[in-house]
């Protein structure tokens, strides 16, 4: 027996040791990540990332999952008469921009996209018409504007506790979730998560973990955009300062991309999808911005079309926080009739 | 890394297995060094620093203390003193001062601004910087002798339990239990793993539970009926009790699995009548650091009536900045002294029942607790007018339905959890299970129920922002 506490004590400690070393190690995550994508499904016991299928369905544990799986399968085809021009084009965005295929944007030549949390090292190409487009969703607006350093602007004074909240939190969270995915991301945990969501969803009205259903139970929403407060909401109040400051700041921006040899700058604010579909109670953050009298910079405005799209179901993906194929067009064909002017 | 984290549990599972394989304590010491070092890297790291500055400043000033006499003795305090509380300064409240001069300078300079410093809240600061404060006081009043073992001395400043959210301890409790080896005992592991299951529970499915009424109510407090604000304030004093006593059973409960005994932060205090001995029963380690090295040392009761309100005064404006650079805490601590200086409390019978009818006991509880429900709307609310207006809210009788933010079903379940909690608190802590069996499956159902009732998430606790 004393021998087997023993064995056990250092198998734990052991194996503890390896999961918690594992977990700190974004490559090794996205390896196994990876390596369950390929090789994972409902059949064996090992779980295959609902990613493709929709960000938010593996989190939401729903029974009735399949109403909300929906293939991502962006595509695009490029008009033919969209010309030759001569645009090194540069996009500083995020999971939106990044899903985007590299040959669809009229009279570009040369394309580099980068992560907009990451340092810009974009730097103008000679003989080019160097054009930037910022894109940023508008959950993150808010605190990119607020604490981002990527743009060698200095964080305004009042960024510490925000900035410091998160950035400890973003930690955290990436501690906890990737021990999570690797402790608990196997098929036969599947009836307890679903035990839990069904428990939140029947009894006590409201989804599971970080997501939440929409009113009319068509979507999956992010719980915190949806908030009655936090800076990632659409319903949180915003003071006019709050976007005075976010105007200000995207023109900083600009002044300071124009001075580094940027023929032009863009600014574009992907709506949450709570904004558009669930529009009752909205702040109006990207309409304030947007028109803003002091606001210098070019923006592509995607609030105006996809508010006033006569149909707004069809933008977004129903179990993911990302735009449809629909949607996403939408967005490209913006951009293409500011391109084919250069 | 917070306790309610799976982070947190791989991490205690590999210390706690990793702590008994050790048969040398200087090995144990070390590993919980190590470990503490990484806990507390997990926030911010280079904050670690700090830490790092205020034990050798606190580790040097010990020993020199307990070798010399005279006005150097003081001088090598003082210096101690003005180290871990210009941190203290620097870190939490240099830009509350700032920002409170700036009115006053703006309309004497009009083109002077204060300034503001881009720096973040190192996590627990205040509870930590209290800590090594009472060593450095008690080696200056010889009560303790100097640590000259500095892994040890580090060790007392950062164990993990206790670094970010106490409780705050005394050297004459921690350094003898580092310096002791203790064998395995599967008694303490039972009773410690109870301790923290309770501490979960009032957490996860309590606390974060209420928070989401707590959070719908004042976020619309304006639009609210007198009746929800109400039950907002009440709701407020729950979560906070059960966040933070849930937050000190998990420390103590952790601690004690390894054979470490924490002091106890609680003893039922909404059951105390009057405020008095309401903090006799809250954050019982805080209330006893400020009467041992503040409240006795201005003079305590001994200087006549007048000058013991005016310290009892001092103490509670001290606590309350203690809490948090904002006037909101600065004017929920001068009310409690207020309060407490005005109404000292009920004197009690040598066994601690209280003189007088039961019915009174009840009517004095009863509005004991009101008026801390009361006065933790200060606590809570973003700004003193919100403060104001929530309170008028309560009492202008608004008509109105309730709101509470959670359906019919959840908010039941949540006023019955929190009865059955405070019911059951004052006897868990002292249940023991001599039944390995009985364990096991009470700690399974405490899983079963923390997981399925609770509220998963990375809900952060509300002490860790002091």
């Amino acid at each position: 027996m004393r021998k087997f506490k023993t064995i056990f004590a250092y198998t734990v400690l052991v194996v503890g040791l390896l999961v918690m070393v594992a977990a700190s190690s974004k490559s090794f995550v996205f390896a196994v990540w990876d390596w369950h994508n390929k090789h994972g499904g409902d059949n064996k016991w090992y779980m295959i990332y609902h990613s493709p299928w929709g960000d938010l369905v593996s989190q939401a544990n729903l029974d009735n999952e399949k109403k909300y799986l929906e293939r991502k399968n962006y595509t695009y085809d490029r008009p033919a008469d969209c010309g030759k021009g001569n645009v090194a084009l540069y996009i500083l965005g995020d999971s939106y921009t990044r899903d985007i295929p590299d040959s669809v944007f009229c009279n570009v030549t040369s394309l580099e996209k980068s992560r907009v949390t990451q340092a810009c090292t974009f730097r103008p190409k000679k003989g080019a018409k160097n054009v930037l487009i910022i894109e940023m969703t508008e959950r993150y607006i808010r605190e990119m504007l607020h604490v981002t350093k990527d743009f060698s602007i200095p964080p305004p004074a009042n960024s510490s506790a925000a900035g410091g909240a998160d950035g400890v939190k973003s930690y955290a969270a990436f501690m906890n979730r990737n021990l999570e995915y690797l402790l608990f991301h196997f098929n036969f945990v599947n009836p307890i998560r679903r035990a839990k969501a069904s428990l939140g969803l029947n009894y006590f009205g409201r989804g599971s973990g970080n997501t939440v259903l929409s009113k009319d139970g068509e979507y999956l929403f992010f719980r915190s955009t949806v908030a009655p407060n936090g800076r990632f909401s659409s319903y949180s109040y915003v003071s006019d300062s709050e976007v005075d400051f976010c105007v200000k700041k995207m023109n900083y921006i600009y002044d300071h991309f124009k001075a580094k040899g940027f023929d032009e700058m863009y600014f574009s604010v992907i709506p949450n999808p709570a904004t558009i579909l669930q529009p009752e109670g909205y702040n109006g953050l990207i309409p304030r911005i947007q028109k803003s009298a002091m606001l210098k910079v070019k923006v592509f405005d995607l609030f105006s079309v996809f508010s006033s799209s006569a149909n707004p179901d069809v933008l977004y993906r129903k179990g993911d926080t990302h735009w449809s194929d629909y949607g996403m067009h939408i967005w490209i064909d913006m951009v293409n009739s500011e391109m084919v002017k250069y | 890394m917070i306790f309610n984290s799976i982070h947190f549990l791989v991490f205690f599972i590999v210390v706690t297995v990793w702590f008994f394989r050790l048969q040398h304590q200087r090995s144990r010491v070390w590993l919980l060094l190590l470990s503490s070092c990484y806990f507390y890297m997990t926030f911010i790291p280079v904050y670690i620093l700090i830490l790092f500055f205020t034990i050798l400043v606190d580790y040097y000033a010990g020993l020199f203390l307990e070798r010399t006499d005279g006005r150097t003795r003081k001088l090598i305090l003082t210096g101690s003193i003005v180290a871990n509380i210009g941190v203290l300064v620097v870190f939490k409240y240099f830009n509350f001062l700032s920002a409170s001069l700036q009115p006053a300078l703006h309309a004497l300079f009009p083109s002077v601004h204060t300034p503001i410093l881009d720096l973040l809240l190192p996590i627990g600061l205040s509870f930590h910087t209290f800590q090594a404060l009472s060593y450095t006081i008690e080696v200056y009043r010889r009560k303790q002798p100097a640590e000259k073992d500095i892994v040890v001395y580090a060790l007392y400043v950062m164990y993990y339990p206790q670094l970010v959210a106490g409780p705050i301890e005394r050297p004459q409790n921690m350094l003898g239990q580092f310096h002791e080896f203790r064998p395995y005992n599967w008694n303490n592991v039972k009773e410690g793993l109870l301790r923290m299951s309770w501490g979960f529970f009032k957490k996860m499915v309590i606390a974060d539970r209420v928070a989401m009424i707590v959070d719908h109510v004042y976020d619309t407090h304006q639009q609210q009926s007198s009746l929800t604000l109400g039950i907002g304030a009440i709701a407020y004093s729950v979560q906070i009790y059960c966040d933070f006593s849930g937050y000190s059973d998990i420390a103590i409960g952790a601690s004690k699995v390894m054979g470490i005994k924490l002091m106890e932060n609680f003893r039922n205090p909404y059951g105390a009548q009057g405020l008095a001995a309401f903090w006799k029963r809250w954050h019982i380690s805080l209330s006893s650091w400020f009467r041992d090295y503040l409240y006795i040392p201005l003079g305590g009761g001994r200087r006549g009536a007048l000058r013991t309100r005016l310290n009892v005064f001092v103490v509670f404006l001290v606590s309350g900045l203690w809490h948090g650079a904002n006037w909101t805490f600065g004017l929920w601590g001068v009310l409690h002294g207020f309060f407490v200086s005005l109404f000292p409390g009920v004197k009690t019978t040598e066994g601690g029942m209280p003189n007088g009818s039961r019915v009174g006991a009840i009517a004095r509880v009863t509005a004991t607790f009101l008026l801390v429900t009361l006065l933790w709307i200060f606590f809570r609310a973003p700004t003193i007018q919100d403060a104001f207006t929530y309170i008028g809210g309560i009492f202008t009788l608004n008509g109105g339905g309730l709101s509470t933010g959670l359906n019919t079903t959840e908010f039941l379940l949540a006023v019955l959890l929190s009865i059955l909690m405070f019911g059951a608190e004052a006897r868990i802590k002292r249940f023991y299970f001599g039944s390995d069996v009985l364990f096991f499956v009470t700690v399974f159902l405490s899983v079963i129920v923390c997981y399925f009732l609770g509220v998963v998430g990375e809900t952060k606790f509300i002490y860790f922002q002091f």
